[in-house]
């Protein structure tokens, strides 16, 4: 997530708000922090107050309201986003941006699974996740379009998930709202039920399937039985009528049996609404397993060409996610989509004359080493 | 699984195709194998991390681990397959009347003169026949109109489509209406009572004039071919092109000119053909119209490769018939077509209501009544129950017989699950229900036609894999190719 930091004053909590532009706007004012350039004398009601000028502190000591201030690129702020300030250290996380169609709720940093490739890192959950969570949903813009709910395993929240997803139909109606699960917990087909009796008319849900067989996708898990468990959930999410999407994350131990793992799909899981191909995020335990995991793009495309040909052959909604163009044959550029999250992505030196980078879904903050090294212009 | 053996071998069915082995499992997935690795698989000899054997175990017909989850997946998929059987009788046929305009050479209804009104379904019997069609738990109900030729009782057509939707707004089914009419007496009048009530129009065409007068012809003699291909653009212009079909009988006469046929097809506007065998009732049997299954097959195969070319050549025009067989190896899904079910249609998919209330199995079965021989007729509505005529003897003997998991030959077939049985057809040919495959020319014609689609599919053509999907998805060739242009 986009990161600011400046200097705290008046205030030692953990406050979350949304952001506002304007000095004089009263209305709402209990769950709005002030981003402005310098601080004026009547700021009646808001909750925090950021600035980009710095402040003598005797001065504001009168004003008992919270302030960061110095803060560097507060232009990065729009009126709408949400952020969650640290008065210890200053830091000012933005946890919602109101102008991005690629906000996420990080509902459980804790994980059932502990994934070979799992880019996360993990921590246990803390009570006060959830209860930020759904304040932080409260404050959403109603015409939010998409809202990720991601984890780690965001299904071990339980009936947490539930209140939360509550919170969801309360605010966002109309937000395509997706759930980014493994699968394993859907196995529980009352679990499944009480979600489907929400009701929540643009709910999907996001499920990795890494390989075709069980003794590879369970290795890959790293949890025996995972493959059972996900496919299990799988099907009460479709007798439930809930919408699921289908995620592989390639890499060198699945990376030739692509058209195999999309010929499953289409026997085993036709009703899925969407299938995608996803490159692999070098962070956490994809970067310490880089050596066992790595398989270049350009290595493996042929097969995910015949993956992907072989699913939209069949009428199925395919997409390539997290790829680069320059290593990708050009008859799959069509399924390919610019999928990395605004703050994430970024393009390297040779990309910037690259023709094509427009349409080019670039990288994760950090490329691998030989990875970067078969980037080139096109 | 059995000490010292490194997997479970599930069921599957087999059979050899050129130099290869194709398997097939209980839900209709296949795999195609070298012979020495189907020596090895079935002695338990292939490597668990080998290839092959990730490929079988996908298709369930093997497990190195626990077989709980691939028996689960298999029961599944066998359940979507047979989904058709969810619902009951979605299908019904009403014989408007037997009267014809038209006097065909292959007609299998033995039609009556067009004076007479006394083989028309009156409105009483009409009215009991749409009370029963609602009895039916189906949530999808087509009433198709036949005859002779239904537009010469179009009043008891009105009648059906206004009773049945004033039933259905009770009920909120899914309703359509079909006319399977030859189209010669249409009129303004009737088009503008199609369009209102939105009725699919289904009529024949068997290619060229020389072709299609040869056996439509009036009943005074006179060929048909001008007044059907004025009607049909008629209706075309009036309803849609997608809203008219028509039906071709392959015959002595054009089943060397299918090409022809197929021609006359596209300059007509439509946009498929279902190259239909003649069935040996009614007069078809007595004017010796058929032809050798070789002949047939051969010529089959001649005009699907025509219809490939075609496609390959940007005109979107599919065969119906291999488009069926297709969807049932290539898809996990259930078709619909009730002339090709294990079970097989007869009642439980499809009904015909005879002009006097009498029901059967089958439009064949009504023929084989008109014959003389009330085998399969269920009951009449005037008489008997739903329950009485819907579970009664002569519905669970057809479907009891009907089932090719367990008919002989059949039940060992590699095509099992890409077929069907005809059990009327079976009974009137060959006098027993279940019949006598090696004899039986609907048998031969399947699985020649089946072998045809499965051998190009072993060929795994690109361009021909495209045609196939294009028929399968209903889409152009165009479409599936479009997103390979980068």
């Amino acid at each position: 997530m986009r990161q600011l930091k400046g200097i705290p004053l008046n205030s030692r909590a953990r406050i979350i708000g949304k952001i506002s532009k304007n000095p004089a706007k009263t209305r709402e004012t209990k769950n709005c922090i002030l981003a402005t350039v310098s601080i004026e004398k009547r700021l009646r009601g808001f909750k925090a107050v950021l600035c980009s000028t710095a402040i003598e502190e005797a001065k504001t000591i009168r004003l008992k309201i919270p302030i960061i201030h110095s803060v560097e690129n507060i232009e990065a702020l729009s009126e709408g986003d949400i952020v969650s300030l640290d008065m210890m250290t200053g830091d000012i996380i933005v946890v919602y941006e109101r102008n991005s169609i690629h906000n996420s709720v990080l509902a459980s940093t804790d994980c059932n699974c502990r994934c070979i490739m799992c880019p996360q890192a993990l921590a246990a959950n803390s009570k006060e996740n959830l209860k930020n969570n759904i304040e932080i949903i409260r404050m959403m813009d109603k015409r939010t379009p998409a809202l990720g709910i991601t984890g780690g395993e965001p299904l071990i929240l339980g009936d947490g998930l539930i209140k939360l997803l509550k919170q969801c139909k309360k605010q966002l109606p109309e937000t395509q709202i997706q759930i980014l699960t493994n699968g394993i917990l859907l196995k529980e087909n009352d679990y499944v039920r009480s979600i489907a009796r929400l009701r929540l008319r643009n709910l999907v849900f996001c499920i990795p399937l890494y390989a075709d067989t069980d003794t590879e996708h369970d290795f890959i898990m790293q949890r025996k039985g995972a493959f059972e468990d996900t496919i299990q959930g799988l099907y009460n999410l479709a007798t439930n009528r809930q919408l699921v999407e289908i995620r592989i994350v390639v890499m060198s131990l699945n990376s030739k049996r692509l058209p195999k793992i999309a010929e499953f799909i289409y026997h085993n899981l036709p009703f899925a609404i969407h299938v995608a191909f996803m490159g692999m995020e070098v962070e956490g335990m994809a970067r310490k397993n880089i050596e066992k995991l790595w398989v270049s793009p350009k290595a493996y495309s042929p097969y995910l060409r015949d993956a992907v040909f072989y699913l939209f052959q069949r009428n199925v909604n395919v997409s390539i996610y997290n790829e680069q163009l320059c290593l990708l044959p050009k008859d799959i550029w069509n399924f390919t989509y610019k999928s990395i999250s605004e703050w994430k992505n970024i393009y390297l030196e040779d990309c910037l004359e690259c023709s094509e980078k427009s349409r080019c879904g670039g990288f994760f903050a950090a490329p691998y080493g030989d990875h970067k090294a078969q980037i080139h212009p096109l | 699984m059995i000490k010292g053996r490194a997997y479970t071998i599930f069921p599957y069915r087999f059979m050899r195709l050129g130099k290869d082995i194709l398997l097939v499992n209980e839900a209709g997935e296949f795999i195609f194998m070298s012979e020495n690795d189907f020596v090895k698989l079935r002695t338990y000899q292939l490597d668990i991390k080998d290839e092959i054997f990730l490929n079988l175990e996908i298709k369930h017909i093997v497990a190195d681990t626990d077989p709980t989850l691939p028996i689960y997946l298999l029961a599944t998929k066998y359940r979507t397959k047979k989904s058709f059987l969810n619902d009951f009788t979605a299908l019904h046929i009403f014989i408007i009347t037997l009267c014809c305009n038209q006097k065909c050479k292959y007609c299998q209804a033995n039609s009556e003169d067009e004076a007479r009104t006394d083989y028309d379904m009156n409105t009483g019997t009409a009215k009991k026949c749409v009370d029963m069609v609602f009895k039916s738990p189906s949530p999808a109900i087509k009433i198709e109109f036949q005859g002779g030729e239904p537009f010469l009782n179009f009043e008891t057509v009105k009648f059906v489509v206004q009773y049945a939707n004033q039933l259905n707004g009770a009920y909120q089914k899914n309703l359509e209406f079909v006319i399977c009419a030859n189209l010669l007496g249409l009129n303004e009048e009737m088009l503008n009572y199609l369009e209102e009530h939105k009725i699919w129009v289904s009529t024949s065409l068997d290619g060229p004039r020389n072709l299609h007068d040869a056996n439509r012809i009036t009943r005074k003699g006179t060929g048909t071919y001008d007044i059907v291909r004025k009607n049909i653009q008629l209706a075309q212009d009036k309803l849609g092109n997608d809203r008219v079909s028509a039906l071709m009988v392959t015959t002595r006469d054009n089943v060397d000119k299918l090409n022809d046929v197929v021609d006359e097809y596209i300059e007509q506007r439509f946009n498929s053909i279902f190259i239909r065998t003649i069935h040996p009732f009614g007069r078809a049997a007595k004017e010796k119209l058929g032809y050798d299954v070789e002949t047939f097959i051969k010529n089959y195969k001649k005009t699907l490769d025509y219809i490939i070319r075609l496609n390959l050549d940007g005109v979107a025009f599919s065969e119906q018939y291999a488009t069926i067989i297709l969807k049932k190896i290539l898809t996990p899904f259930a078709t619909t077509f009730v002339d090709l079910q294990s079970p097989a249609g007869t009642g439980i998919s499809c009904a015909v209501y005879g002009y006097n209330g009498d029901v059967f199995v089958s439009d064949e079965a009504r023929m084989l009544s008109k014959m003389g021989d009330n085998r399969f007729l269920m009951g009449n509505v005037h008489k008997n129950s739903y329950q009485e005529i819907f579970n009664g003897k002569v519905i669970r003997e057809t479907i009891e017989n009907s089932c090719v998991e367990t008919m002989p030959l059949c039940s060992e077939c590699a095509f099992q699950m890409y077929c069907g049985a005809d059990p009327v057809r079976n009974y009137s040919v060959q006098g027993d229900l279940m019949g006598h495959r090696p004899t039986s020319e609907f048998h031969q014609i399947n699985y020649l036609i089946i072998r045809h689609l499965m051998e190009l599919i072993k060929q795994n053509d690109a361009d021909i894999m495209n045609v196939f999907w294009s028929w399968i998805t209903n889409r152009s060739i165009e479409e599936i190719k479009r997103s390979e242009r980068g």
